[in-house]
């Protein structure tokens, strides 16, 4: 059986165990991220996207989205590349979301990055591991 | 652009503390972490770095840039429900 090797990433734990990773998108953009087990696919803010200058009125489709408060028609876009660590995952799928002001991070990494390694989650070290 | 001198993250961090900043990486550390860097532009709101971002990049293709809040991710008492 082969070993995978782990890449521990320091974060940021926030306000009530928020934990925030440093991403970089498209290999010269970084921005933190909240780790969000709960989020199907990863997120970006409007923000970060127009710094970007990805096409957001070109989608590869508009997808329903569901959170605790309301239900929206959501762009989604591919990134080139998602980066967390040493850790990247090429062609991703992303929500373009509108997050809120209090949320002081520029996106959510979701499952459809996460899914890609095993997952530990060190609360008190505020690190997240991939293996 | 505000400042053209390199500084490390920790004391941008410090000095911008409460605020959104945006910086040139100018040097990384053995495993590509960010450590030091030029300031681009910083303000209380997201919004500030928008331009100046768009800007560096159109300027300097190559660079990295990095932006984040110099605190805490949620004003404390706020609870998050994605």
């Amino acid at each position: 059986m082969t070993r995978r090797r782990a890449d521990r990433i320091p974060g940021i734990s926030g306000y009530k165990g928020l934990l925030t990773v440093r991403c970089q998108v498209n290999e010269k953009y970084q921005g933190r991220f909240l780790v969000d087990t709960g989020a199907t696919l990863t997120v970006i803010s409007q923000r970060f996207a127009q710094e970007m200058k990805l096409d957001i009125t070109q989608p590869i489709r508009k997808i329903q989205t569901a959170s605790a408060h309301q239900v929206a028609q959501t762009p989604v876009i591919r990134l080139d590349s998602l980066q967390v660590g040493d850790k990247k995952v090429k062609n991703l799928e992303v929500l373009i979301v509108d997050l809120p002001t209090a949320l002081r991070v520029d996106g959510l990494l979701g499952v459809n990055f996460l899914e890609n390694f095993r997952v530990t989650f060190e609360f008190e070290q505020a690190t997240l591991v991939l293996r | 652009m505000l400042n053209q001198s390199v500084q490390t993250l920790e004391a941008i961090e410090h000095i911008y503390h409460d605020q959104w900043v945006l910086v040139k990486e100018t040097e990384w550390d053995k495993r590509g972490n960010p450590i030091k860097g030029i300031l681009i532009a910083h303000g209380t709101e997201r919004e500030a770095l928008v331009q100046p971002r768009i800007q560096l990049h159109e300027h300097e293709p190559h660079a990295k840039s990095f932006a984040f809040y110099a605190g805490d991710i949620v004003p404390e008492g706020t609870v998050v429900l994605l």
